[in-house]
């Protein structure tokens, strides 16, 4: 029966309790006499690695200051609204447009506007990419700094394309073209009645649709952002083409069939012959041997070109205690060195225009990122309000509904216009340039 | 003795109840009090979780009334919690004892094989969501490939008549909720490693009567095995109740976050919840359901453990 | 005849383990096999086990993230908390479970309820309380609280354990004397050894894994345990399923170590023949 064996347990155990206590006295080098500001960001440990020399350069250039990282590897927004509440914000905080809107609403960003005036002169705003400043403007007053984005292109299989004998897709194509592609793509190559290879796979969710919306003329919001537009001829022309790519032609794989496949690997595997997908898989795909691929800019629809541009932003916290420091950080971030930096990663595109063509357009490899650039032109952001949460969750059923073969697209875009109209009476709204 | 005596017996007994119990109470006092008290009376407000305190709003039962009266995802994930409460407690709590007895016997390597069975139950959290992706694929998954492979064995010797569904899983509105069910199931391990604990403590001589007496080995379960752990038996059915009516990490994972599967199907009470207070921004609303979901739970609990009285059996019971 | 008897109920036995061993395990077998392929074969049809495995992605793990800090960090939360947890939660298992006392009744079913409320609507006073005390970015308020009472689901099958142990022992105790405590550390603890090392290999898992609170508690990257680290091989654009799993597996081995030493206590107790009469 084996007692338990004591001394071992006492020693065990004041082991472990002075690893504790050690473990909490311990601080990263507490150098007197130093501004601390925190800085909270999202990522993987690519990130984690990219911030680490951000905030190396950062301390070089300003001696004075010791800048503390804070990782979320997950659950970035949940932990940041604790921190809200509790007051307890880092003073540099990562942003997105998600619920940008939300937090200036509610108070938690400081205006920028006077750091912006007397801003060193390196910081030119003209160099900045298009929509990237006016992503982080609510209500006319900036709160946020753009540092990096990124826009959509159509990735595509080149040797899929051999095979069959096709033509690669020219920079001015269209839709009506991308879907004849679709369909010769399309094949059952081992013979057992399921098809092992689809032409495309352009997602139901908000975020896949919009741009096709935008490419037929239609719009998300209208142009206060007050109301929806979505019912709309040209709407339910966009979502009818989308539907039939699915259901007529059979040109994409079902619901989740591919489910949990990150993007780059629906292409690499073959299982995809084209795919909308944003500059940031490139790192991934750049190493690939096993098959060729490129980039093309998106089709053109009835109203032109149309992708979806997104950008990440830096914030002061408006109660932070140092924002002077704050805003110096989002300077050095914004510095052709801390730009090259990102742009070195060759993930999410610089927002400097200049940092984009030295350091993330290389000649090094075969692969198009100038167009990722250029697509910047006809690039617009996704239309955001402070409803955002409740209005995500209503496009995500209805849009869903839509892609089960539930409802068809008529029926869609009435519901949706109802629906978030009823939302958005709920809130007051930002203006913000065009209609989107 | 004189009552004065007994009095002080009794003081003293009372004393040492609560000073052996006190590191809970005093836990209790400090952090859960607190917390229950504060979402109890959010409950009663409108808060977006990310205001300063002072500026609550405080609108009284409005948010219950609404809870009861407008709100259809309410009774629609009440649905789905009670679905698969349902159905997974009892698979649950038997599956995991049949284990537990299979795997109580001594033979050699019993100690791999416990090992293997408690395995999935283990695996962390994002990862278990790519491993179920790649099973529930329904056009590439490990689980409708063995289905075909069945259904194409059916075929072959001509019982097609008998032939399996291959359902669409996670992505089917009717199947979703059987996929969770069966997911659950491979976390049997936890309650399983509980049984087999309480199976230890059945003493040897009750079995050795019982083979004296030429009892069959069902016999011997039935009334030996059975009354002698169902202290365990009584855990494991209030574990897995509380446990089912707040299942949530599986369900946010496998959905990629609040989504809640085709049609809400998948939507559980915890997890609707959860959208509620993180995603729609509505705290105070999620407390009050919250709390609908703590009335639930406690009422349940109590009649079961009311009923215990019939049916569990304390060798060391002392009224 | 007993023989042959013996001998099938041993194939039927051992079959049943292995065919139920199979199939519990290939969602752990899959995650094996990922940890040892390149990205693009991790969803390659058919691919079981690329060769050559790629053992590097391991190494990989490690020069990617600083792992075996996240290590000794789990080690420590982990550590702490179970210490806290298997002496607490026996203290108060013995209160409820032997002791009488005014309010017992009541307050085990109070017990019990903390279990009823979910954790999100818990999570914000919670946090006010730690960062009022000043305990933010420390694994204090991940090991402290293990400390009082070490959570209602310990306590609760403690208290189911003693139940089932006899009151002879105790009585006999008892008459020559003991105190409550002598009879609780020297009778009933030892006797409930397999309900505790059921309760050692249950909360090493749940401490082991916990995601949320540390997350939440804990600001450089420096202090975190490996449920976070594994999470750092993926983000809102990519995912990287080698690294996660080779990350997940090497977090594993904690765990059936323990398992496997586990399994030494689940014994069966006091043979009591003896004490009847």
């Amino acid at each position: 029966m084996g007692r338990i064996p004591t001394r071992k347990a006492g020693a065990s155990c004041g082991l472990l309790l002075s690893l504790l206590l050690g473990v909490q006295c311990t601080r990263p080098d507490d150098r007197q006499g130093k501004t601390r500001i925190r800085f909270s960001f999202w990522g993987s440990f690519v990130e984690l690695q990219l911030w680490e020399e951000m905030k190396a350069l950062h301390e070089e250039r300003h001696p004075e200051v010791v800048v503390d990282l804070q990782y979320s590897p997950g659950e970035y927004h949940r932990k940041l609204r604790l921190q809200f509440i509790s007051k307890t914000a880092c003073d540099v905080i990562m942003v997105d447009d998600e619920f940008f809107p939300t937090y200036c609403s509610a108070k938690h960003l400081l205006d920028l506007e006077p750091f912006i005036e007397e801003r060193t002169e390196w910081l030119r705003l003209e160099d900045f990419l298009p929509t990237s400043i006016e992503s982080f403007t609510y209500k006319g007053t900036r709160y946020a700094m753009p540092w990096d984005g990124f826009s959509m292109l159509v990735f595509y299989n080149k040797d899929l394309f051999d095979r069959e004998g096709l033509p690669y897709p020219e920079d001015n194509w269209t839709w009506q073209e991308f879907r004849e592609l679709s369909r010769a793509l399309t094949k059952d190559l081992d013979g057992d009645g399921k098809i092992d290879q689809f032409g495309c796979n352009l997602g139901f969710d908000w975020l896949s649709v919009e741009p096709l919306i935008w490419a037929y003329g239609g719009h998300i919001l209208t142009k206060d952002r007050s109301r929806c537009a979505m019912q709309s001829p040209e709407t339910i022309a966009a979502l009818q083409f989308i539907y039939d790519l699915k259901f007529e032609d059979r040109v994409m794989p079902g619901t989740g069939e591919l489910s949990g496949m990150a993007t780059e690997i629906q292409i690499l595997t073959g299982r995809i012959a084209m795919l909308q997908a944003a500059a940031y898989i490139l790192n991934n795909m750049r190493d690939v041997e096993a098959m060729r691929w490129d980039v093309v800019h998106v089709p053109s629809g009835p109203a032109g070109k149309a992708t979806r541009v997104s950008w990440d932003g830096l914030a002061v916290y408006a109660h932070s205690d140092h924002p002077r420091e704050a805003w110096q950080f989002i300077e050095t971030v914004l510095s052709d060195e801390g730009q090259r930096l990102l742009g070195s990663l060759q993930r999410a595109m610089p927002v400097r225009r200049s940092a984009v063509l030295s350091h993330y357009v290389t000649e090094d490899t075969p692969q198009k990122e100038e167009k990722f650039l250029e697509a910047m032109e006809y690039g617009r952001p996704t239309p955001i309000t402070e409803a955002y949460g409740e209005m995500q969750i209503v496009m995500a059923n209805e849009l869903e509904r839509l892609s089960l073969g539930s409802s068809t697209p008529a029926e869609t875009a009435a519901a949706l216009q109802r629906k978030v109209d009823e939302i958005l009476a709920d809130y007051r709204t930002l203006s913000m340039g065009e209609d989107q | 003795m004189n009552s004065r005596g007994h009095w002080r017996k009794s003081v003293l007994r009372n004393l040492e109840g609560y000073l052996f119990a006190s590191p809970w109470i005093l836990g209790f006092l400090v952090l859960t009090a607190g917390s229950m008290l504060f979402s109890f009376s959010l409950s009663f407000a409108e808060w977006d979780a990310q205001t300063p305190l002072r500026e609550i709003d405080w609108v009284g039962l409005k948010n219950y009334s609404e809870m009861v009266k407008d709100d259809e995802l309410f009774y629609k994930s009440l649905y789905n919690t009670a679905y698969y409460t349902l159905f997974s407690v009892p698979l649950r709590v038997t599956l995991a004892l049949l284990l537990a007895l299979l795997l109580n016997q001594k033979v050699k390597g019993i100690a791999f094989f416990r090992t293997v069975f408690y395995l999935p139950s283990v695996v962390v959290g994002a990862a278990t969501a790519v491993v179920w992706s790649w099973i529930f694929n329904p056009s590439y998954g490990l689980l409708n490939g063995l289905l075909h492979r069945m259904n194409l064995f059916l075929n072959w010797i001509h019982l097609e008549a008998l032939r399996i569904p291959e359902p669409e899983w996670l992505l089917s509105e009717a199947w979703s909720k059987p996929a969770l069910i069966l997911m659950s199931l491979w976390g049997l391990g936890g309650s399983m490693l509980i049984y087999l604990a309480g199976l230890q403590g059945v003493p040897s001589h009750l079995y050795e009567a019982a083979d004296l007496d030429g009892a069959s080995a069902f016999r011997k379960l039935w009334h030996v095995t059975i009354p002698m752990i169902s202290p365990t038996i009584f855990f494991n059915v209030i574990m897995s109740i509380i446990g089912s009516f707040q299942v949530f990490t599986q369900v946010y994972i496998m959905s990629g976050g609040h989504a809640g599967g085709p049609n809400n199907s998948t939507l559980v009470y915890v997890l609707y919840l959860y959208r509620k207070a993180f995603v729609e921004l509505e705290m105070g609303y999620a407390c009050a359901l919250a709390w609908f979901l703590f009335l639930v739970i406690l009422v349940l609990s109590v009649i079961i453990i009311r009923s215990s009285a019939l049916w569990v059996y304390y060798e060391g019971e002392r009224r | 005849m007993k023989g042959g008897k013996r001998r099938g109920k041993q194939i039927v036995t051992y079959g049943s383990l292995i065919l139920l061993s199979i199939a519990f395990s290939l969602p752990f077998l899959w995650a094996v096999s990922a940890s040892f392929k390149s990205l693009e074969e991790v969803f390659m049809r058919g691919v079981w086990l690329p060769m050559p495995p790629r053992w590097r992605n391991y190494a990989q793990v490690f020069s990617k993230i600083p792992f075996h800090l996240f290590f000794l960090n789990s080690v420590i939360i982990t550590g702490g908390a179970l210490l806290g947890q298997l002496f607490s939660s026996a203290l108060v298992a013995f209160s409820f479970a032997r002791l009488r006392w005014f309010g017992r009744d009541f307050f085990f079913i109070l017990m019990l309820s903390t279990m009823m409320l979910p954790a999100a609507v818990t999570l914000v006073p919670h946090f006010i309380l730690f960062k009022s005390l000043g305990w933010i970015d420390t694994f204090l308020p991940l090991v402290l609280p293990s400390y009082f009472g070490g959570g209602a689901f310990s306590i609760f099958l403690l208290r189911q354990f003693f139940k089932t142990i006899p009151t002879d022992l105790e009585d006999a105790a008892r008459i020559d004397g003991c105190s409550s405590f002598r009879v609780f550390w020297q009778i009933m603890v030892p006797l409930a050894k397999p309900a505790l090392a059921t309760i050692a290999v249950l909360s090493f898992i749940g401490h082991w894994n916990n995601f949320m609170g540390p997350l939440i508690y804990l600001d450089s990257y420096q202090k975190f345990p490996v449920a976070l680290g594994i999470n750092m091989f993926k983000d809102a654009y990519s995912i990287y399923p080698h690294y996660m799993m080779a990350a997940s597996i090497m977090a594993l081995v904690p765990v059936l170590v323990l398992f496997f030493l586990a399994q030494k206590y689940m014994v069966r107790g006091i043979v009591l023949t003896g004490m009847k009469g």
